[in-house]
């Protein structure tokens, strides 16, 4: 049975795609979002366009929703209960891309699912993982970026970095935070399931303004390339 | 002097006003900065819940930790769990202390005003950042987080099983009658809206709401015209955020309770979109329009619908709802725009222009041009 949501997802994923590239509809359904009246002026009318893919999104969400009553079962606060993680999986993928709303719901589902495991059992290797990137974080941005602010950061998360691995050196005796990320939160980080997930789209979307999608991964490995090789 | 009971087919009709004026009142206060927010400067404001819930839960856990330590009542160690016992030592003490009852609305607002400032100021940097989608939903995430905070962490108002009640400030008025002290928060909430309107109206006639709606139609242009935009939406973001946190003050002392659901985004975010929207953005005017129907709506079908249970075969409080959405989406359907439309900008009446510029110069020129609001 388990099989089946992402097995649809794939065919949908593939049906839209070709939907949307291939297909003279398609095509005008990406026209009239982007300059509706020049959309209108080439003869595509709006207005019904708008009105057929609303009937798409909401028959696409209706099939969703019935393979959550399948596998979680459903309230009548369902609906409710999930808008806040629809909106953000589908903004965190960032909107008009079918794989930014794949790649968003995602990553929200995942961090909502086992995140919050790693959290209440602590992260172990993660966590001593995560002292060492803070610490080589704020190496970066105090030796390499010119910016003050850039230093100042580095400055504040250096201190962190410091301050968290002296306490867990000296075996915790201070840290609150490090101790906790080291051997968990214990149970009671289990209230915050449903925000673990909301606070990465927070993050994420302050790092990236358009979301997931709009990260050019040819361009940035070019120029890193680039950066290399050129002068130092 | 308690207060009269006027009882009309089963209707307690000064309860019902005293309970008609509060939520108008909260409604109008939150939905007028969001006016100022979302009609004027163009954010999309949809973590409007975050900014009141803050200033609520300002107002309850400080003022009951406030109230413990000037009365010195012994909390036994742990406030949360005894908060009815202090509640209730408190309430008998602030009968007579007029100094403390007024001291402690006043030390609230302010702290709440200024905790909604800091939560404001702090959105505001997505808010510059992100395109407006983006920024809706991001702020909706956050005020959902702040919910799931409130209810993870217990020291500050006892997460999900909240603290049993709130110092009531105006327990310094109930020895006048039964009633009278709901009377007076009522009028406190009364007053602190029309200020808001009176403030927010201000706002929107001066050269500075020209400027908002500058940086709403054309960010470019207003831009080259030498307008900080970033800087503005700062601003108004921190404004708007600290009334809103006041609002969210007065409505704990009015209802007397505080607890992780209290507030939900329903209430405080989309009621006050549904506000504005009906309303009309970017009209004060309107928006109190649409704070008075939707208030009346709401509170007026709760209280007739109990005379439609015998000709309706199902539940009737769950068939107020379907009632009341009916009739907002009606009101959209008649009036799209929203009740009132946004007005062009007012300026200097002619008059008063003659006199400054002297007539000769005005004689064939239309001072206000009649704009076309073009949403499109």
């Amino acid at each position: 049975m388990f099989f089946v949501a992402p097995l649809t997802l794939a065919i949908l994923t593939v049906a839209l795609y070709l939907l949307l590239t291939r297909t003279k509809f398609g095509v005008a359904m990406r026209a009239s979002i982007e300059n509706p009246p020049l959309a209108r002026v080439l003869g595509i009318n709006v207005e019904r366009v708008y009105m057929i893919s609303w009937l798409f999104a909401g028959g696409l969400a209706g099939l969703a929703g019935s393979y959550h009553t399948i596998w979680l079962g459903g309230r009548t606060s369902t609906g409710s209960e999930l808008i806040v993680e629809i909106f953000a999986s589908s903004i965190l993928g960032g909107l008009g891309s079918i794989y930014g709303a794949v790649l968003g719901g995602l990553m929200i589902g995942v961090s909502e699912a086992s995140l919050t495991v790693y959290i209440s059992q602590g992260f172990g290797l993660i966590g001593t993982g995560i002292i060492v990137a803070l610490l080589l974080l704020s190496g970066v941005f105090l030796f390499l970026r010119k910016k003050k602010r850039a230093r100042l950061l580095g400055a504040l998360l250096a201190g962190l970095g410091a301050y968290v691995a002296a306490d867990v050196a000296l075996g915790f005796p201070t840290g609150f935070f490090s101790r906790d990320l080291v051997s968990g939160f214990g149970p009671g980080a289990f209230v915050y399931q449903k925000g673990v997930p909301l606070i990465i789209m927070v993050i994420a979307l302050l790092l990236l303004p358009k979301g997931l999608i709009s990260v050019e991964w040819k361009r940035l490995l070019r120029l890193r390339r680039v950066r290399s090789d050129g002068p130092t | 002097m308690a207060l009269p009971e006027l009882v009309f087919f089963g209707i307690d009709i000064v309860k019902f006003l005293i309970d008609f004026a509060n939520l108008f009142g909260l409604f109008l206060a939150i939905s007028l900065t969001l006016n100022l927010e979302y009609g004027y400067t163009g954010i999309p404001n949809f973590g409007k819940v975050l900014y009141v819930a803050a200033g609520a839960v300002v107002a309850g856990s400080i003022s009951l930790r406030i109230a413990a330590w000037v009365y010195s009542i012994d909390t036994r160690g742990d406030l949360i769990a005894n908060s009815a016992r202090v509640v209730n030592q408190a309430n008998a003490l602030i009968k007579n202390d007029s100094f403390f009852a007024v001291g402690i609305v006043l030390l609230t607002l302010v702290i709440a005003a200024l905790i909604g400032a800091v939560f404001g100021y702090l959105s505001s940097y997505p808010a510059i950042k992100l395109r407006e989608d983006y920024l809706g939903m991001l702020l909706l995430a956050v005020a959902q987080f702040f919910q799931i905070f409130l209810r993870g962490y217990e020291p500050l108002i006892g997460g999900t099983q909240g603290i049993s009640g709130v110092p009531n400030p105006y327990a310094y008025w109930s020895d006048l009658g039964t009633g009278v002290k709901d009377l007076v928060s009522t009028l406190v909430i009364a007053a602190f809206a029309i200020l808001v309107y009176l403030y927010v109206e201000r706002i929107a006639r001066s050269p500075l709401g020209r400027t908002l709606r500058a940086i709403r139609d054309n960010e470019n242009a207003s831009r080259a015209l030498g307008k900080d935009d970033v800087a503005v939406r700062k601003r108004v973001l921190v404004v708007a955020s600290a009334i809103s946190g006041m609002a969210g003050a007065l409505l704990t002392f009015n209802v007397l309770s505080v607890g992780a659901d209290t507030w939900t985004r329903i209430t405080y975010t989309f009621w006050p979109w549904m506000i504005v929207i009906i309303g009309g953005a970017g009209n004060n005017v309107g928006v109190a329009l649409g704070a008075f129907i939707f208030t009346a709506l709401l509170k007026g079908l709760a209280q007739v619908k109990f005379f439609f249970q015998p000709y309706i075969p199902v539940d009737v409080n769950w068939f107020q709802y379907i009632v009341f959405a009916s009739l907002l989406i009606t009101i959209l359907m008649v009036r799209p725009e929203g009740i009132l439309r946004e007005k062009p900008s007012a300026t200097l009446p002619r008059s008063k222009l003659q006199t400054i510029f002297g007539s000769s110069e005005l004689r064939d020129t239309q001072i206000a041009p009649k704009k076309e609001v073009d949403k499109a």
